[in-house]
């Protein structure tokens, strides 16, 4: 009778056939469906709303759901008490975590326990806060994202070993980019995971430059064409060397920096904002963004600390 | 833990959920069992009935809550059974597919339909599906969500050339990304040294296809793009604006199903504005106002190139000066006096008159010392100069000032040449002696504003 009932459920979940029924217990099925109807209650007021708005949607025949393939990321919408409503099975790929899994818990239980308070205050601040400021000029929630830097729990990293010291192991760091969903207690997170260095190594763009710092930020290396774009010109063959990397950038924009080599510590990687640059010592300013690994060793001799600015010219 | 992360007054949260338990597949806990060896029987019964407890509890929270989402359950008006809400739960899913029920075999559920897809990439990364030839460089799709991104219809970009879409000075870096191989995109650096290689015979086939490259698109008209308002950093060429995109798709080895054009590899990407990440433009209060950079000795070693707009001095002229030769003679020594005191940690912020070109700004001056958060070592002191609008200074400085507006000679100046460069005294700014008269000019805030 009530294992009836289950069977018909089953169908009716969002799941492929091979698993639900047999391989989903009782438990996760009901989890599964509530998940399910939450998220049709809000996407279904959604398209009401979305009608009457200023947006344009015509019908896009093209659009398939393994697009999802193309980003390189995954998305994440929480209700309001912070339980996962959708996650996009990409997760699979950079965390391998399961869809299935996390649908219907709290996305807190899977982000390292020193930094859910940072996940939290993004999640809660971004309507009021930026509500109190632009009230008055009319500003909607919804353009306002929030972004911060966490670890996120994964079954995809390697534990710590004697080579490299791991911030971490067990975890991964996410760049979330956070914005107020449909409904207003709700949240829609894009997932962009740092890229994970395999050994020491890490696939950068060709169009990046790169800067190596001690742990105070201090330069010690800095490639060919961070010197052509740093270097100060009058003293054409100054050496960006021994600088600290905060005489780099925008004084208005050290705040960005600094709290860069706060979290660094705790996280292991970083992605930076926009920020700007200043170009080789003059008024001028160029913006980059960064990704910035630190990177410890420990070698027969000495433990080796270092932090690596990858940034790109935007 | 953090139930109410966002203040929810809408369930008591309170039921004893334990973390570990969440989402744990069932086999673990008999695995566990296992673990405990010789205690396994004495603990057995006792064990399991905790287990079956802690399940039926977990079963019980979930089938409340299902219950609370099912209409149907919500009005009977009563705690409905277990079996009843699993049925009617399954009415209300069936409900919600609605019209495609006549298909039962075929048909299969999705948590997001097609259309909520596109549009959670939409609202969630800002971002919009495209489909490039690589050979000619013509869009041959783009997805209608380009409108609430970019301003700008379909037809703007269907069968364009993306060089045309695209900021002029990254035409190259897309050709190498629409051409070449992932070699040639990308270079493994090693964290350890620094030194980068190409990537490697090592990488995988499939993943050879994979691109990701940041480029300055085209934007239409700004007003309608809530998005960007107050936005930077846009970009300006030839009349239009362009904001920095995140793109990553892959190289196909022919177009799309349902796209008509000739067989080609192809670009199939979600180009993406990085909304988050883009700082929000100053508000209008600090228009007047630009930033020093100074150094320990008292030097100025940045200043922002708003310096120019608003004293109408570069900061050419000025990078490598002591900070205090930015003041007017006669408060050069207050402003060098707080410097020091800052440094010995006093907060700072005073009035004075700064130099202009032409003349001299009262100016409001507020400066921090800048720590380096790990070494706490002293970095610099970055200052900002709040310049008073234009409209008050005419009522504020009175006296022999206004009679007599100083031409002393910034301009006569010119920019330091190599030679003088860093080595600036206040002896190299020519202190006009009709200006060194009123040295006794002091300033009382109230003054002007009691006019």
């Amino acid at each position: 009778m009530e294992n009836f009932e289950f069977s018909q459920l089953a169908k009716e979940l969002p799941l492929a056939r091979a698993i639900s029924g047999q391989h989903i217990d009782k438990t996760t099925m009901v989890r599964l469906a509530t998940a399910y109807i939450k998220l049709y209650n809000i996407f279904g007021q959604t398209r009401r709303a979305y009608t009457n708005a200023d947006y344009y949607y015509g019908s896009d025949s093209n659009w398939t759901n393994n697009h999802l393939d193309l980003l390189d990321g995954f998305f994440v919408i929480l209700d309001r008490r912070g339980d996962v409503l959708y996650i996009s099975e990409t997760i699979s790929i950079y965390l391998g975590l399961s869809q299935v899994e996390m649908t219907g818990n709290p996305m807190v239980d899977y982000i390292h326990e020193q930094d859910v308070n940072c996940f939290n205050s993004v999640c809660t601040n971004n309507p009021s806060r930026v509500f109190i400021l632009f009230k008055a000029l009319n500003y909607c929630d919804r353009y306002w994202p929030q972004m911060c830097n966490v670890r996120v729990k994964s079954s995809l990293t390697k534990r710590a070993n004697k080579d490299a010291v791991r911030a971490s192991p067990g975890y991964k760091v996410l760049r979330l980019e956070i914005t107020m969903g449909p409904n207003p207690n709700t949240r829609m997170i894009a997932c962009y995971p740092m890229p994970t260095p395999v050994l020491s190594t890490v696939t950068i763009s060709c169009n990046s430059f790169v800067i190596i710092t001690s742990i105070d930020l201090r330069i010690t290396y800095a490639d060919e064409k961070a010197h052509q774009l740093l270097r100060n010109d009058f003293y054409p063959d100054s050496n960006i060397k021994g600088l600290s990397f905060y005489t780099l950038i925008d004084v208005s924009d050290s705040d960005v920096i600094s709290k860069m080599h706060f979290d660094i510590f705790n996280l292991g990687a970083y992605k930076t904002p926009y920020y700007r640059m200043i170009l080789n010592q003059t008024s001028q300013t160029f913006y980059v963004e960064s990704n910035i690994f630190r990177h410890t060793s420990v070698s027969s001799k000495q433990f080796n600390d270092s932090i690596t600015f990858v940034s790109s010219i935007l | 833990m953090a139930q109410d992360v966002f203040m929810d007054p809408w369930q008591s949260a309170n039921f004893p959920m334990e973390d570990e338990e969440m989402g744990m597949p069932p086999g673990k806990y008999a695995r566990m069992e296992d673990d405990m060896g010789e205690n396994k029987e004495r603990f057995a019964r006792e064990n399991h009935s905790e287990i079956e407890r802690r399940r039926r509890n977990k079963m019980t929270h979930y089938i409340n809550e299902l219950a609370e989402m099912v209409p149907q359950c919500a009005s009977l008006g009563r705690k409905p059974d277990k079996l009843t809400i699993l049925r009617m739960a399954v009415s209300h899913m069936k409900g919600i597919r609605g019209h495609s029920a006549q298909d039962e075999t075929s048909y299969k559920p999705s948590f997001l339909t097609d259309q909520e897809l596109k549009h959670l990439i939409l609202e969630a990364a800002n971002g919009f599906l495209f489909v490039v030839c690589c050979q000619t460089g013509k869009v041959l799709y783009v997805a209608d969500s380009i409108t609430p991104v970019l301003n700008l219809k379909q037809e703007d970009w269907l069968q364009r050339n993306l060089n045309d879409l695209i900021h002029p000075d990254d035409q190259d870096k897309i050709r190498d990304q629409l051409c070449g191989s992932e070699v040639s995109v990308n270079k493994v650096l090693d964290l350890k040294t620094g030194s980068v290689k190409r990537e490697g015979a090592s990488t995988r086939v499939h993943m050879s296809c994979r691109r990701g490259f940041i480029c300055r698109m085209r934007v239409g008209a700004l007003e309608p793009l809530h998005r960007l308002r107050n936005r930077r950093p846009l970009f300006q060429h030839g009349g239009h604006n362009y904001v920095v995109m995140h793109c990553t798709g892959y190289i196909k080895n022919a177009p799309p199903q349902g796209i008509n054009a000739p067989a080609s590899s192809c670009l199939v990407a979600i180009a993406r504005l990085q909304v988050a990440s883009m700082p929000v433009c100053a508000d209008p209060a600090s228009a007047n106002q630009f930033s020093v950079r100074v150094a320990e000795d008292g030097k100025m070693t940045f200043i922002d190139s708003k310096v120019g707009d608003l004293i109408g001095l570069s900061s050419d002229q000025l990078i490598g000066r002591y900070w205090w030769n930015l003041a007017h003679p006669s408060d050069e020594k207050t402003l060098q006096d707080s410097f020091i005191a800052l440094l010995s940690d006093q907060p700072m912020r005073i009035n004075i008159r700064i130099r202009t070109s032409t003349d001299y700004v009262p100016c409001t001056v507020s400066a921090y010392k800048f720590m380096n958060p790990y070494s706490e070592q002293f970095e610099y002191v970055v200052a900002t100069h709040q310049v008073s609008p234009q409209e008050d200074i005419h009522s504020w400085v009175t006296g022999p000032l206004d009679a007599q507006p100083q031409t002393s000679g910034f301009n006569e100046l010119g920019v330091p040449g190599a030679a003088d460069y860093g080595q600036s005294s206040s002896g190299g700014w020519r202190t006009d002696p009709q200006v060194a008269a009123p040295a006794q000019w002091t300033w009382d805030p109230m003054n002007g504003y009691n006019q």
